[in-house]
């Protein structure tokens, strides 16, 4: 590159070096490289700013959550005991749900039994057991009477057993009726298979829940 | 107005481009600059500068009154583009800049001249005084180069005062301008001359020009400069031609017969508008208005073409 044959002339050393600094392509390669250096700083602190507050923003939410779940978990620690006695309802619920409700039967029974029957046993068993949870619980009870007839015929027994049946809870079948009038006095045996399904409101119990497999 | 003003009036060269390259010529009240892009293209703008709140002190010149804004080609003016931090070559046509030759005995060589001249400058020029203190100088060889540190022979010395160069300095650098140099006008003129008189061949030249607060005088020998003689304020090329004949007459120097006489009269940067110097009708005009002494040969035109000094000084490297 030709320089100015009076470069220099009468200008003092000072500003010539002030000047020379500006000139140089060197300088102006290293201006320019600091340039570009200090825009991509500052494209990396615009970017390094934006993550920044976005981690922030997110933090702030997570905070937040926290918060509200120290909040949710302060209004529910009065109600453990609640939970817990909760908890220990549900687990007697399965068991509840399969009882039978003994004195509605032999309620049924008395109201439906004549003056000539005189009963001896009465037995209820539980029949097909299934697993419940912890437990092994029959889904349906044979129930069997037995007893003696001072006078009358086998179809007083049929009447009495179907009058039974009628207040026991619908799916209930009567299995057999025994009736053995050779003996005196005669005898007889009623079985009957009571189904956990029913209804039982037809006995004025209505606070038995239904149950359902 | 300002610099930034001055540009934005600037007309602009027919070749656009990013101008990068200028010179200005201080004189008085009144501005020049020519730039010059980095093709060639020149642009010439003068402006009154009285008016500037920032005008450079430099001397006192008359102002011709002519208007702004003389330029190369009017049809095609436009508006310049200015490079960023353009480099500029300042050319102070003032009474408080000096050029001479110096052949100082206690000089050996240019570094024991650049010490004196830096130390004790009026015992290099007794004729100067003190003053000469006051001064910041440059030395040159004869052909018009830095001279190198074991340079011997003749040096020329190039001064201007250190307040009027620290102010153009100053002036400069709020404007965002580059100083390249700051040049006496004569030496601008001198530097322009021996570029385009002195190589043509021709063993000897004698150079004489008249400009606004000064003349100056010169004899070219192969391409150096080897005599040199300025004087303060215009009017002085007949003075200088008289001294001349007395030297010749006295045989303190020696003129061949073959010498051409080159005399450029009036250079005022405003007044032209590009390539030209002394035409032939200015030569007329010159000789018959100022009686010269009798001299070898009838001085001759430098023809149009040569380029203008300012254009030149802004970007030498293109001629």
């Amino acid at each position: 590159m030709k320089t100015h044959p009076f470069e220099g002339v009468l200008v003092s050393d000072k500003v010539w070096r002030t000047q020379a600094v500006g000139r140089s392509r060197a300088c102006r390669a290293a201006a320019g490289f600091l340039l570009a250096s200090a825009l991509v700083l500052l494209v990396g602190l615009a970017i390094g700013y934006e993550l920044t507050s976005r981690l922030d923003q997110a933090k702030g939410a997570e905070r937040n959550a926290e918060d509200e779940r120290s909040r949710l978990e302060a209004r529910v620690k009065p109600l453990a005991q609640v939970k817990a006695q909760l908890a220990e309802i549900r687990r007697w619920e399965v068991i509840m749900s399969r009882r039978l409700p003994m004195s509605g039967v032999l309620s049924a029974i008395e109201a439906g039994i004549s003056r000539e029957l005189c009963l001896r046993l009465v037995s209820i068993e539980g029949r097909n057991h299934d697993r419940a949870g912890d437990y092994r619980l029959p889904t349906t009870f044979e129930l069997r009477i037995e007893g003696v007839q001072a006078k009358g015929d086998k179809l007083e027994i049929g009447s009495f057993a179907n009058s039974l049946l009628s207040a026991l809870p619908t799916g209930s079948q009567l299995i057999s009726i025994e009736h053995r009038g050779e003996l005196n006095p005669a005898t007889f045996t009623v079985v009957m298979s009571i189904t956990l399904g029913g209804d039982w409101s037809k006995m004025g119990l209505t606070r038995i829940p239904i149950y359902t497999r | 107005m300002d610099l930034f003003g001055f540009f934005k009036n600037f007309p602009r060269p027919w070749r656009g481009g990013v101008t990068s390259h200028c010179a200005m010529w201080l004189s008085g009240d009144r501005h020049t600059l020519v730039g010059a892009d980095t093709r060639g293209a020149l642009f010439v703008h003068s402006a009154d500068c009285h008016a500037w709140p920032n005008a450079l002190p430099v001397g006192a010149g008359a102002s011709r009154g002519l208007g702004q804004g003389r330029w190369i080609d009017r049809a095609r003016g436009l508006i310049p583009k200015i490079g960023r931090n353009p480099e500029c070559v300042f050319v102070v046509d003032s009474p408080q800049t000096l050029l001479a030759i110096n052949t100082s005995p206690q000089a050996r060589d240019a570094m024991d001249l650049s010490f004196l001249m830096e130390r004790s400058a009026h015992e290099v020029l007794p004729e100067m005084g003190p003053q000469a203190n006051e001064y910041r100088w440059s030395v040159l060889t004869a052909a018009l180069q830095h001279a190198a540190p074991d340079a011997t022979g003749t040096f020329i010395l190039a001064g201007i005062a250190r307040d009027t160069a620290a102010s153009i300095e100053s002036w400069a650098m709020t404007q965002g301008i580059s100083v390249i140099a700051i040049l006496p006008a004569t030496l601008g003129v001198l530097a322009w001359a021996l570029h385009y008189v002195s190589h043509r061949g021709e063993h000897s030249t004698v150079f004489a020009a008249e400009l606004e607060n000064s003349s100056l005088q010169a004899i070219f020998t192969n391409g150096r400069v080897a005599y040199l003689e300025t004087r303060a304020g215009r009017g002085g090329v007949p003075t200088l031609f008289q001294h001349l004949h007395q030297m010749q007459s006295s045989e303190e120097i020696s003129i061949p017969s073959d010498t051409r006489y080159y005399v450029w009269d009036r250079i005022s940067p405003h007044e032209f508008s590009g390539a030209i110097a002394l035409g032939p009708q200015q030569i007329a005009e010159f000789a018959r208005t100022r009686p010269l002494p009798p001299i070898n040969s009838v001085p001759r035109a430098i023809e149009t073409g040569e380029g203008h000094v300012l254009a030149w000084l802004a970007n030498p490297t293109l001629a």
